[in-house]
């Protein structure tokens, strides 16, 4: 605490110069833990998806699979439960809002419960066969309310009618429900959605099936897909953990570039933060020149320069952190109409921790060389200011 | 002394210093170099792929869809129907007078294991497929035997699924072995695999066609082609260009990305544009008594201020060059997969993007410096000897 007079002093000197060292800071620490914590988000979100569910799909395209399998799935060891994944895509209300409605019917609420749906649930849906239910987080970005019709329009007609809107209505609002991100968290009536399509399309489905055991992903996967490989329509099995993954590789994302531009970030301040400090130790020279004929020892002044260079850093880290953390609702805005929309972005305290952390060694590697200079000072003509 | 000369003076007595503060200046010249190479790196994503849309001839090249269908996958098209489309005007013609145009079929087909990826592209070509695409050529193999379950691959997915000629890709049907490699002057079928449309249809079980690609007679004949298609009642048919197709269809994560870099880069530059401004006010200290001496010999204050300035541009430039070049060595040329297989950008336009920047940067934040620097009062300053 003694010190921070002197580092007080040391900010006032050039107080303009010392306040955008500052704000250099901020941003690139706010930066900095954005894109860390875009990075978290995309890896959390991939963590996230179960690899005790299993989609299977037709191996080749055009062609989705029979309803008729699910009973056959059923019968294969280590499967608990046969979801169905069929879905209307469309837009409300303008092209650039795109939404989905996946349809689903009693078996696949029993089948996965992380849907957080119930059997009433499924005896609404059947009451009201064009009903649908909304999540919070669903209803609250479409502002809908309960007993509000809610029409999807596609492009092209999926209808036996041969219309292109899908007119719901909302029946309720249920709990956001864990690790579905891989489907729109709204849900309809696939039996209804089944009768009002076109013939062709009707019984034809994906599946998601719940395996009793992770660990027996690949392998119920690979029989799966070696029981239907010489027929009809072969199968394609893939534990949804690792579908996740391969969605996110399969597009050039933020992910990517994410560390790559913290980095940078990190660079410049590091530059700013070297500069900065050596040149505050070279003006002031007949300074710690005094302060070392008085009795400060050479530790005492590398505490008191690590001290100057470390403050500001770290003070950066915690506003630059705490803007990110205010900033990351817009991160994940900014990819709404992407083909992989951003889930949300937090700023975890790890984030924050590894920020502080980083601000510690940049203001220790900033002092190296200025503390270098000081300790072979020849204090004499120092004092002088020679 | 005119101004003129004046200015020169300033300016070269400045540069002359910047040795003896040249690890100040470096910090504007890493600032700016990685907004530069910030930049320039994401950027040359939208600039790859953009450019692969309109390799080989995408604008002079049209595609032919069914009413409201968003890809090539259906298979609307009836032969009757791509009969009529090939009798269309404004269509290029081949040696023997028949019109550049092929009815293909896309079919996606779930990775094989050990391609952690999106799905292949198969497409289906005819007789016309080669015609159509100016640059197709076999690299390696050889091509197509019509009716034979064959597959040919673009160097593209070769490079990025890790295939080669010789490997099998299981099909509807069986394993169907790849026979050759080829490109086609980097468009985006060097990112797909080739077989015989009728081979590939009979094997989806598909009677029609989901496409029809065709060659313009000229990139004004569009007009006509469009005008021609569109009226005729019995077709329920789409046309654009390929290259606009492209962007239509694969645009929504360009789109994204684009936005994030510029949001990405404005945070960056706000960063270095601060960090330029602090760097300026300590230049004109370090250079308070060479200004006040140069005041004090008559010079002008608007000499000293643009001296200060184009310091900072060029210390700016030096940084946004550099950045540039570190972004096209570490990414100009890399083959990358994002939906479709492209080599990423890093052009010209982003070169001069990334200096336009600087220069932008330096001029804001060299800006306050340079008013104080013009406001030094030649006593005062003096007095700093």
């Amino acid at each position: 605490m003694k010190y921070l007079p002197l580092v007080w002093a040391a900010f006032r000197r050039h107080t303009t110069e010392s306040l955008l060292t500052f704000l250099v800071l901020t941003i690139a620490f706010a930066l900095f833990s954005s894109m860390v914590a875009l990075k978290a988000t995309y890896d959390a979100a991939i963590e996230n998806t179960r690899m005790d569910r299993l989609l299977v799909a037709s191996r080749f395209c055009c062609s989705d699979l029979n309803i008729g399998r699910r009973e056959e799935f059923m019968r294969i060891p280590g499967v608990q439960g046969a979801a169905v994944l069929q879905a209307v895509f469309g837009f409300y209300q303008e092209p650039s809002r795109p939404i989905g409605v996946w349809m689903l019917d009693g078996a696949t609420i029993a089948a996965i419960p992380e849907l957080r749906l119930t059997p009433a649930h499924w005896k609404q849906l059947h009451e009201t066969p064009n009903g649908v239910f909304f999540t919070r987080t669903q209803a609250e970005q479409w502002n809908v309310k309960v007993g509000d019709t809610f029409i999807v329009q596609t492009r092209a007609s999926s209808r036996e009618d041969g219309a292109t809107s899908w007119p719901f209505t909302v029946l309720d609002v249920v709990d956001d429900s864990d690790h579905l991100d891989w489907m729109p968290n709204i849900y309809g009536n696939y039996e209804y959605f089944d009768a009002v399509r076109t013939p062709d399309l009707r019984g034809k489905v994906h599946y998601v099936l719940a395996i009793d055991d992770p660990d027996h992903a690949q392998a119920i996967c690979r029989s799966i897909d070696t029981l239907y490989a010489n027929s009809e329509s072969p199968t394609y099995c893939v534990p949804l953990q690792v579908d996740a993954r391969n969605l996110v590789a399969s597009v050039f994302s933020m992910r990517q570039m994410s560390l790559g531009i913290g980095v940078a970030g990190l660079f410049m301040i590091l530059f700013l933060c070297a500069n900065s400090v050596a040149e505050s130790v070279r003006e002031r020279i007949p300074e710690f020149a005094v302060l070392k004929t008085i009795g400060f020892g050479d530790r005492q002044v590398a505490a008191l320069v690590c001290l100057e260079a470390a403050l500001p850093a770290v003070a950066g880290a915690v506003l630059g952190t705490a803007l990110a953390s205010g900033l990351s609702s817009f991160t994940s805005r900014l990819s709404a109409d992407s083909p992989v929309p951003i889930p949300p972005v937090s700023i975890s305290t790890g984030i924050a921790g590894l920020a502080l952390a980083i601000a510690l060694v940049i203001g220790a590697v900033s002092a190296l060389l200025p503390l270098r200079r000081l300790r072979s000072m020849d204090i004499a003509p120092a004092l002088a200011g020679l | 002394m005119n101004l003129l000369q004046q200015f020169v003076t300033v300016f070269a007595i400045g540069v002359s210093t910047l040795a003896q503060r040249l690890g100040t200046s470096l910090v504007i010249v890493a600032g700016v170099a990685c907004v530069a190479a910030v930049l320039a790196s994401m950027l040359s994503v939208a600039a790859g792929q953009t450019r692969m849309y309109r390799a080989g001839g995408g604008s002079d090249q049209a595609i032919v869809l069914p009413k409201d269908t968003t890809g090539e996958d259906s298979s609307d098209l009836t032969r009757e129907r791509v009969g009529i489309i090939l009798n269309a005007p404004a269509l290029a013609r081949g040696p023997d007078g028949a019109p550049l145009a092929d009815a293909e079929f896309v079919m996606s087909i779930m990775p094989p294991p050990g391609i952690f990826l999106d799905s292949l592209q198969i497409r289906g070509i005819g007789s016309n497929g080669t015609q159509v695409r100016a640059d197709f050529r076999i690299v390696s193999g050889r091509m197509l035997r019509t009716g034979a379950q064959e597959l040919l691959i673009g160097v593209g997915a070769a490079h990025v699924f890790g295939l080669k000629t010789g490997d099998k890709v299981l099909m509807p049907g069986g394993f169907w072995p790849v026979v050759g490699t080829f490109s086609s002057g980097g468009d985006r079928t060097e990112g797909q695999f080739l077989a015989d449309a009728e081979t590939l249809l009979s094997a989806a079980k598909r009677t029609g066609f989901g496409s029809v690609i065709v060659k313009l007679a000229s990139r004004e004949s569009f007009d006509e082609l469009h005008n021609w298609l569109v009226t005729n009642p019995t077709l329920a048919v789409d046309v654009e260009r390929v290259s606009d197709y492209l962007l239509r269809t694969s645009g929504g994560q360009l789109v994204f990305f684009t936005r994030a870099t510029y949001v990405n880069g404005i945070i960056m530059a706000l960063g270095a544009l601060f960090g330029a401004t602090k760097i300026m006010y300590a230049a004109v200290r370090a250079r308070t008594r060479e200004i006040g001496t140069l005041r004090a010999l008559g010079f002008g204050s608007a000499p000293v201020a643009v001296s200060v300035l184009l310091e900072a541009m060029l210390l700016a430039l030096v940084g946004a060059a550099l950045g540039t070049f570190i972004a096209w060595l570490a990414f100009d040329g890399r083959v990358v997969y994002s939906g479709s297989v492209f080599k990423l950008h890093v052009s010209l336009s982003l070169a001069a993007l990334g200096l336009a920047w600087g220069v932008m940067i330096a001029l804001l934040g060299g800006l306050l410096p340079a008013i104080r620097a013009a406001n030094l009062p030649a006593a005062q300053a003096l007095r700093a000897l």
